[in-house]
């Protein structure tokens, strides 16, 4: 294999020729032998068949006209065949008319001739029997003896044949090949010789004849073409060689000033580090400054608390005050009814009786029945009496009243001591309680003018929030609804408390259907400020707006316009981590 | 069968020897014995044409002309057969009548009478005879006598003028031809 890589393309052809022939050749020879042994006990007795047939249809006329000589030579004429050794004529008397015996030496039988036999194969010889007839009468036989072993020599024999002229072949096939590669390599080997002499001088500018349009011509073609463009690369490389050098000597430059640059940067680097450093130093110093106004802020945070708290309580504190104003006006009312039914009072007339009675006592009888005076004292009585029942009556209810009223005023101071305690702390609440305390505080006017409240609670979880604020918030949508209410001055006046749970929030709807809201209006609702009820203070929504927000929720509303009333609501998250 | 026919011939060859032993020599007998064996080979060493038979069953005629010396012997060929034909042996001494014959043996009688006619014989028909120079002046068989055997000359030009064909078996074992 490696002769092959290493002998030229000229060998590598004449190798394959001369290959592929021998295979051709061998193969042949081979098929040829094989077939030959296969067939040649055939092949032998056809053929001594062929000879029988000839030397007895020579015979016949020898036989016919007795001419022993003539047979005899014609017998001899199987000389020839080296393979038959011995052969007989015999006559239709089946005597021996004729002879013939290759070797002198060796004795061989003329068998006599019987019809049914016509071929006998002994282990060396083969005898064929062959009758002689004219005009299809038999008058006599042919029997001949080939010899197996001299066929088997002239097998070897024509073996040996076949080889030298395969042998002799595989010359002719391995000359006429190296004359024809020759033609074909010329060009390659000029070729390589060029490509050679290129390699060696560097000499780009050689060149090749191109002598054929064949393979080998494109092929000298395409390499002229390869070293045309290697000298055009050569020159273009040299000129970029040029360049490089060119940009080499500035890089070089450039890294010079770079390094100067990079030393500067150094420096530069190291006096940052200094500065940071004092930084840091400053930074801590500034932290300590930080901590401490932290401190400090967080003492006026707490301050602060306090304040909104008082600010709170302050608030509580004047809505108390302002529902305990509102009772306290009943109070006084019902006082001064009370001291006015008092001063009317009928009962003087009694005293001037009593007095009537007390200057007439010894007739009393008398003075009752007769003195004009005194008749009237019975129907006086009774009508003082009526009108001492009305009184009664009048009183009692100013005193209900009265003693309702001192109820609330307690109820209302009771409320606000119970948050007045809980305010800035968040406590779990149950919402329908707050509602309800936010409606019994706004209770008294509503009653007053006949407001008809109409409750609907869901049943929702406790709300985890600042009690105070929340009810801060519930209040004042009650009293703003209420005092919408009274403005109406309709005489069907409802406010609707629904509290219901949406998603995760508590809303708590206050719903009235009074004045309602413009809706231009609607946008300013929540500004400080803003107020449209007389005696307003124009902080309440914006405050509630606040509040609600601390809370974690928010306040929206809802109106038709003026006339058509309006809808409050907060909402509330139930999340306990919500709000403050 | 071919036993039946080898006691035939032997029978028949006694029954002749017997028969002519007083009138010939036995010698002269054999000879003509074998002669006549020859002219039947003869016709059957020979190419004839179908168009010269009449029919399927036309016979093979072998004519003698003069004075026959084959004595009896040539009845041999009675119960022979040339190309399946029958033979039939007719005795002529008219050269006219020659066109019927395949064979004609002249006779040492009549070889004058041949010789002046021999050229205008019609085709076909093979002349045979053992007259001495027979076959050199326009016979084409001749019988002769050599080493004490009855051995044949041929002239094949002559036959081939007639249009005789042989086949080349009797070519080889003629004597000479000419």
């Amino acid at each position: 294999m490696e002769l092959i890589q290493f002998s030229s393309i000229k060998n590598k052809l004449l190798m394959v020729y001369v290959t592929i022939t021998a295979i051709v050749l061998a193969s042949a020879f081979i098929i040829s032998v094989s077939f030959g042994a296969a067939s040649s006990k055939t092949n032998i007795i056809s053929g001594l068949n062929v000879v029988g047939e000839i030397i007895a249809d020579r015979g016949t006329a020898s036989l016919a006209f007795s001419d022993v000589e003539s047979a005899n030579s014609n017998l001899r004429a199987l000389r020839s065949h080296d393979s038959i050794v011995y052969a007989c004529i015999r006559s239709v008397e089946n005597e021996i008319f004729a002879e013939y015996s290759a070797d002198i030496e060796a004795v061989f039988k003329c068998d006599e001739y019987s019809e049914n036999k016509s071929v006998n194969i002994g282990n060396d010889y083969i005898d064929i029997y062959k009758p002689m007839l004219l005009e299809g009468q038999h008058i006599g036989s042919v029997q001949i003896k080939a010899s197996l072993i001299k066929f088997g020599g002239q097998t070897i024999k024509s073996i040996k044949l076949s080889l030298g002229i395969f042998i002799g072949l595989m010359m002719v096939a391995a000359f006429v090949s190296g004359r024809v590669m020759n033609k074909i390599t010329e060009p390659i080997t000029r070729l390589k010789d060029v490509a050679q002499r290129v390699t060696d001088s560097k000499d780009y500018s050689l060149r090749m004849k191109k002598t054929s349009s064949d393979e080998v011509g494109v092929l000298v073609e395409s390499f002229n073409n390869m070293l045309d463009q290697i000298l055009e690369r050569d020159r273009a490389l040299s000129e970029e060689k040029d360049k490089a050098e060119l940009s080499a000597l500035s890089a070089k430059r450039y890294a010079k000033e770079t390094e100067n640059i990079n030393i500067d940067l150094e420096n530069e680097i190291r006096e940052r580090a200094k500065i940071e450093e004092e930084l840091q130093d400053l930074n801590e110093t500034l932290e300590e400054k930080v901590q401490e106004r932290t401190i400090e802020l967080e003492k006026l945070n707490e301050k602060i608390g306090d304040v909104a708290r008082s600010a709170g309580m302050a608030e509580v504190a004047s809505g108390v005050l302002h529902n305990v104003g509102n009772v306290l006006n009943s109070v006084n009312v019902s006082v001064s009814v009370i001291r006015e039914q008092i001063r009317k009072t009928k009962a003087e007339n009694l005293s001037r009786l009593v007095e009537m009675l007390d200057s007439n006592k010894k007739n009393i009888a008398d003075f009752i029945e007769k003195d004009n005076k005194g008749k009237q004292i019975p129907k006086f009585l009774s009508l003082l009496s009526d009108q001492l029942k009305e009184e009664k009556i009048t009183l009692y209810s100013e005193l209900d009243q009265l003693a309702n009223n001192i109820d609330h005023i307690k109820n209302v101071i009771s409320m606000q001591q119970s948050y007045a305690g809980s305010y800035g702390v968040r406590e779990k609440v149950k919402v329908s309680e707050l509602v309800e305390d936010a409606l019994k505080i706004n209770l008294q006017g509503m009653s007053q003018h006949g407001i008809k409240v109409i409750r609907k609670y869901e049943d929702i979880p406790m709300l985890y929030v600042d009690k105070h604020k929340a009810l801060q918030v519930i209040i004042n949508l009650i009293s703003n609804a209420k005092y919408a209410l009274i403005d109406s001055g309709k005489g069907n006046k409802t406010i609707s408390v629904l509290v219901e749970s949406v998603e995760n929030n508590v809303s708590i709807n206050v719903i009235d259907n009074g004045i309602g809201i413009a809706s231009e209006d609607i946008a300013h609702l929540f500004e400080y400020g803003f107020k449209k009820r007389r005696g307003g203070h124009g902080y309440g929504l914006h405050h509630s707006a606040l509040v609600a927000n601390e809370l974690g929720g928010r306040i929206s509303v809802h109106s038709d316009g003026l006339g058509e009333g309006a809808s409050f609501s907060i909402i509330i998250p139930v999340d306990e981590q919500a709000g403050i | 069968m071919r036993k039946a026919c080898l006691t035939q011939v032997l029978v028949l060859v006694f029954a002749l020897t017997a028969l002519f032993s007083n009138a010939v020599s036995a010698d002269a007998n054999r000879e003509y014995q074998l002669k006549a064996a020859y002219l039947l080979n003869f016709a059957r060493f020979i190419y004839w044409p179908k168009a010269l038979f009449s029919s399927e069953i036309d016979v093979f005629r072998i004519c003698v002309y003069g004075e026959s010396p084959f004595g009896e012997n040539l009845n041999y060929l009675l119960s022979k057969k040339v190309q399946g034909r029958s033979i039939k042996i007719n005795q002529i001494e008219n050269l006219n009548n020659v066109a019927a014959c395949h064979i004609l043996f002249v006779c040492e009688s009549n070889k004058d009478d041949f010789y002046k006619i021999s050229s205008y014989l019609p085709q076909h028909v093979l002349t045979v005879s053992d007259v001495k120079g027979f076959s050199s002046q326009g016979g084409m068989i001749e019988f002769i006598r050599f080493d004490n055997k009855i051995k044949f000359e041929i002239n094949v030009a002559q036959s081939t003028k007639s249009g005789i064909k042989y086949r080349s078996q009797l070519l080889e074992v003629a004597e000479q031809l000419r």
